[in-house]
């Protein structure tokens, strides 16, 4: 498996993003819904304060990416532009491994532009956890749908 | 006929006219047969008949109310699996679109390696086969 560049990674990861960002969206939405529905007359949108988002949004992450990695080692980014996260001898990942390299991507996504100066094409991430991410193509075989 | 009330030779004479009228039936048969052989009906009535008048005089509407339209409609299409149609080609087309993207992805991914590697000096890395 050919290790995959900074440009489908990268896009993957701003796909990536998109689907958490939605995910908030509708997370608020379900907020907004259950206080109109908890309390209507004195309904207001909710307003949370900026850690909280924050913070949501991290955790939220992180979930997404470990569940994603830990079941088939792909998410909706990396489906697709055709890449796969494995560890070390292209197992999927553990959920330990896949929980630090989630914490270490959504704290310090910079590293991924690592991945540009990287003889193996490898982010930071991926140098202190043993993973690797590389070219998914089952698809050429099997028509997607 | 009264000739064929007559004792002795009536039933005969009745016979005989039966007889004689039913060969002259079949004579009378194939002799029109022979000459509608030997006669081109389509173009003669091509010809001699205005099929134009015929067919404006035709009440159309009045057949087309006769028909079942809905029903024919439904026979056509449930003959058409058009899910199936649909699901085919949005599949491919789905299919071909992402293989261009990862494709093209793939090749930026190297273009900008083959650069990186210029731009430090290093001599190009191949990358392993898949």
């Amino acid at each position: 498996m050919t290790n995959a560049g900074i440009v489908s990674r990268g896009l993957a990861a701003l796909v990536d993003m998109l689907v958490v960002l939605v995910t908030m969206g509708l997370l608020y939405l379900g907020l907004a819904l259950t206080t109109l529905v908890v309390n209507p007359t004195a309904f207001r949108f909710p307003a949370p304060n900026l850690i909280f988002s924050t913070a949501v949004t991290a955790v939220v992450s992180v979930l997404y990416l470990t569940a994603c990695w830990t079941l088939s080692g792909r998410t909706v980014g990396a489906i697709l532009f055709g890449i796969r996260v494995v560890g070390r001898s292209a197992e999927r990942l553990g959920v330990a491994v896949a929980i630090v390299r989630a914490v270490a991507c959504v704290l310090f996504p910079i590293g991924l532009l690592w991945v540009a100066f990287d003889r193996q094409r490898r982010s930071i991430q991926d140098i202190a956890l043993g993973s690797r991410v590389g070219y998914d193509r089952p698809s050429q075989v099997a028509p997607v749908r | 006929m009264p000739w064929e009330r007559l004792p002795v030779i009536g039933g005969l004479l009745y016979a005989t006219r039966v007889e004689a009228g039913r060969a002259g039936i079949a004579a009378v048969t194939r002799v029109t047969e022979l000459v509608l052989d030997q006669i081109d009906l389509t173009a003669l009535v091509r010809e001699r008949v205005d099929i134009d008048a015929i067919v404006a005089d035709v009440d159309i509407d009045a057949i087309i109310a006769r028909i079942d339209l809905i029903g024919l409609a439904d026979q056509i299409i449930d003959g058409v699996d058009l899910p199936a149609i649909i699901r085919d080609s949005t599949g491919t087309v789905t299919a071909e679109v992402m293989t261009d993207v990862r494709s093209q992805t793939a090749r930026a991914d190297d273009v900008v390696s083959g650069f990186v590697d210029r731009m430090l000096g290093r001599t190009p890395q191949p990358q392993e086969p898949e």
